[in-house]
């Protein structure tokens, strides 16, 4: 959604925004420097977004406008905490905790499924009319000891035994 | 004298003539989603509350039956094409809500499981696309059935609402009747159900047979029209002259292995069954995938309306820019199909709309729309991976004359996405890998995506829908090495013999002054081929096309001045995403953008011709509202330097 700064109040506001407050204004498809000027705007130019350096309980959130080198108006973004200490509640620690903890659960299901369908995949190698190869028997052992992986829950690709 | 509901969808459609033009992608929308198992609101902008209309429902990732719900009937009850049964009651577990940009719908299983995939179908009733409505049986021969298509029906469906019974279809390019839907049986039943007499654009006709087929005393039914628009009498889109709903036939030939249908625009959705033979009822669409692996194959995902099958793929049928291709491999045999034209066909008015540009830990490309064109690296050294919804996990490099590759299973699917593209972590090797994904959706004025084979006569055209004269084309070889031909109308006029190539920096000079274009300019329907480059005889290839849209993007060409300069693309909040190269001598094909940077102070520079890591040590260019601010990088020479004192360049913006 383009956004543009109100040159006297700092307002940030969209395009809709304008033309509401502006009815009786023919505007064209494409604004320009005269368009600017005619509604005492300055347009706002996309910021970069934060995508490095940013702590597991921390979130980018956008803050406003920033004036860049050249003028230009621009997004603003910063990197803000997820948590913060409540009076009387919880701290921030105590937060991040609980947070942490239902990330690891939802990991945890999440690898669990995956292996027992990986498991079910195989189960077909068990019948009693076949006899599984010792490749075929690690195979299925991995998978079971999966939860004891020094990444678990937080499983990469590569954790995974390769599928035979 | 009409009836009250045919007046009111008569007063309707006069509304609608007299206001907006209609677009495919109001009445029509493929909508994927993975169910919740709580409450889910599908958001497809098809307004059902006030419109009408059916939601037909099917489970992708398992067997589950079908389950239609439409307006007539009302909100909570279903049937599924796959069962004779009456209708049932959902409860509030089901579709429980009609909106006016969708649905909302509860836990029930068929519809909403947790975790399980879904495909949405969902029809507004209009004018020359759809209606349906409910009637009660009268036990009488020769029963006339209003209906408010205005234009005579191409299919008709008509299933018993309070009770067992077949779904009677009639099509018309069907010699007999199919009973029905639920069955892969042959059009085996006379026309006298419908009373031996073709449908009309108001009316069709029923006959009550032995009490078996509809119009039975007393009985209850519900009844879905499809129209049939030919040669623009479906009075669609901007000019008012387009169509968007086909139904036909063709048969079967031992002597073309794939069969080519014409319907006139490129579909998105496609119902197709054998008349004459058993077949099941296949649905393909371009949202689940149906993409072009090779000259005779595909794997376009299969769902069967007679069958509660999740999807496969394993159909051959992919779509062209005039209609589809459909591999057969019996002869001489008898087939019917309803197509759907693709969206959008309203002209973007946001960027935003048709452009994404994201940084990526992994390469989760959040957009808001469905892309067409992924364009995706790492920011440290990688190739450029070009993956597009027509060739799915196929892919092709910017960097590299390389034939296409198979990304594998674990990629299919990839355009399958409401909200861009979602690449696994495991293609990078890592969860934690930084990449970059440009996302493009294809609209009219703005961009395309053509696949086609190669007949290596000179003279050849391709039809494309860009709608307006394509500014610059790129052009990859698919099943075979070949440089990435591109044609640009900036350099020298747009003359053809001016190719240039994405895989390299050479000049036009360097690069041959090629013409792989037989020396005719691109119109806004066709491009020209020559006999050879981008046209050998049976090799796969696939455009991208891309123009000036006012406010929108810019296909451009400046004079670099060796210091700094303003290019003025007629943009209002700058250019997101700047593509510049250097066609008078030796130049990268430079990408800017401003997820990774496009900033007053040093930028990220990468190159779409080599596989170099991301260099964010010059300021190359700036923003600036009416496009970019383009500075003099490096010595004049150097192929980074994306403004050179008297060098020529192109570039592509967009806003």
């Amino acid at each position: 959604m383009a956004e543009y700064r109100d040159r006297t109040s700092g307002e940030i506001k969209t395009k809709d925004q304008l033309k509401q407050e502006n009815p009786n204004m023919s505007m064209p498809k494409v604004w320009n420097e005269l368009s600017f000027d005619a509604l005492n705007v300055d347009p706002v130019l996309a910021g970069k977004k934060p995508t490095e350096g940013i702590g597991q309980y921390q979130s980018v959130s956008r803050n406003g406008v920033v004036q860049d080198a050249n003028s230009n108006w621009v997004e603003a973004w910063e990197i803000r905490d997820m948590f913060a200490d409540i009076d009387g509640g919880q701290t921030k620690e105590e937060q991040e905790a609980e947070y942490q903890t239902r990330l690891d659960t939802e990991a945890a299901t999440r690898n669990r499924n995956q292996r027992d369908n990986l498991i079910a995949k195989t189960d077909w190698w068990a019948s009693s009319d076949l006899t599984m190869t010792s490749e075929q028997t690690a195979y299925r052992q991995s998978l079971r000891d999966i939860t004891t992986h020094s990444n678990w829950p937080h499983l990469e690709n590569s954790d995974w035994p390769t599928e035979l | 004298m009409a009836s009250p509901r045919v007046k009111q969808t008569l007063m309707a459609a006069a509304g609608a003539a007299g206001g907006d033009p209609l677009n495919v992608e109001d009445l029509f929308s493929t909508f994927l989603y993975t169910g919740n198992g709580g409450t889910q609101s599908i958001v497809n902008n098809i307004d059902l509350s006030g419109e009408g209309g059916l939601v037909w429902i099917k489970k992708r990732s398992s067997s589950d039956y079908h389950a239609l719900y439409d307006t007539e009937r009302g909100v909570q009850k279903y049937l599924s094409t796959n069962l004779t049964d009456q209708e049932y009651s959902s409860g509030v577990q089901g579709l429980n809500t009609f909106n006016n940009n969708g649905f909302t719908m509860g836990t029930e299983g068929s519809i909403n499981n947790s975790s399980s995939t879904y495909t949405s179908w969902t029809f507004r009733k209009a004018p020359k696309f759809f209606d349906c409505f409910t009637f009660s049986g009268d036990g009488q021969d020769g029963r006339q059935i209003a209906h408010s298509l205005g234009q005579t029906p191409g299919m008709i469906i008509i299933k018993r609402t309070d009770g067992s019974q077949d779904w009677y279809v009639w099509h018309k390019s069907s010699t007999n009747v199919f009973s029905g839907l639920n069955t892969s049986n042959a059009a085996g039943i006379s026309q006298i159900v419908f009373g031996n007499t073709a449908p009309t654009s108001t009316h069709f006709t029923l006959d009550h047979i032995n009490h078996v087929y509809p119009n039975h005393s007393g009985q209850s039914y519900v009844a879905y029209l499809f129209a049939d628009n030919n040669n623009g009498d479906g009075g669609f889109g901007e000019t008012g002259d387009q169509d968007i709903i086909k139904c036909g036939g063709f048969t079967s030939s031992s002597s073309i292995e794939m069969q080519s249908i014409t319907l006139g625009f490129e579909p998105q959705w496609v119902l197709l069954k054998q008349a004459d033979g058993t077949s099941d009822w296949m649905i393909i669409d371009t949202m689940r995938g149906a993409p072009i692996v090779t000259v005779y194959t595909g794997d376009s995902q299969r769902l069967r309306a007679n069958l509660d099958n999740g999807e496969s793929a394993d159909t051959v049928l992919h779509p062209t820019a005039t209609g589809f291709n459909y591999r057969i491999d019996d002869t001489s045999s008898q087939y019917i199909y309803m197509a759907i034209r693709r969206g959008p066909m309203a002209i973007p008015t946001s960027g935003t709309d048709v452009f994404y540009v994201q940084k990526s830990t992994g390469a989760d490309y959040t957009a808001t729309f469905p892309a067409d064109l992924l364009i995706s690296t790492r920011t440290s050294s990688a190739p450029n991976y070009v993956f597009s919804r027509l060739t799915d996990r196929k892919y092709l490099l910017t960097n590299a004359t390389d034939a296409e590759a198979d990304a594998g299973s674990g990629l299919s699917g990839l355009f399958a996405d409401q909200t861009g593209v979602n690449i696994s972590p495991n293609w990078w090797g890592s969860s934690t890998t930084n990449t970059v994904g440009w996302l493009w959706r294809r609209a009219p004025s703005y961009f395309d995506v053509v696949c086609y084979i190669g007949n290596g006569t000179s003279g050849r055209t391709v039809t494309h829908n860009l709608g307006v004269v394509p500014e610059m084309m790129w052009v990859f070889r698919r099943s075979d090495t070949a440089n990435r031909y591109v044609y640009h109308a900036g350099v020298n006029n747009g003359a053809t013999n001016t190719t240039i190539s994405l895989d390299t920096t050479l000049s036009v000079s360097d690069f041959g002054n090629f013409d792989f274009m037989n020396g005719t300019q691109p119109t806004s329907s066709v491009f020209s081929l020559s006999h050879t480059a981008a046209n050998v005889n049976n090799t796969t290839y696939i455009a991208f096309l891309f123009a000036t849209l006012a406010g929108i993007s810019k296909v451009g060409t400046f004079t670099g001045n060796g210091s700094s300069q303003n290019i003025d693309c007629g943009f209002s909040n700058g250019a997101r995403f700047v593509l510049v190269k250097a066609t008078s001598q030796a130049g990268s094909w430079l990408i800017f953008d401003t997820a990774r940077g496009l900033v007053s102070g040093n930028d990220s520079a990468m190159g779409f011709d080599n596989n170099l890591a991301e260099a964010a040590v010059t300021d190359y260019i700036d923003p600036h509202s009416s496009g970019f601010t383009i500075n003099s990088a490096h010595s004049a020479s150097d192929t980074y330097n994306p403004n050179s004192n008297n060098v020529s360049y192109i570039f592509y913006a967009i806003a």
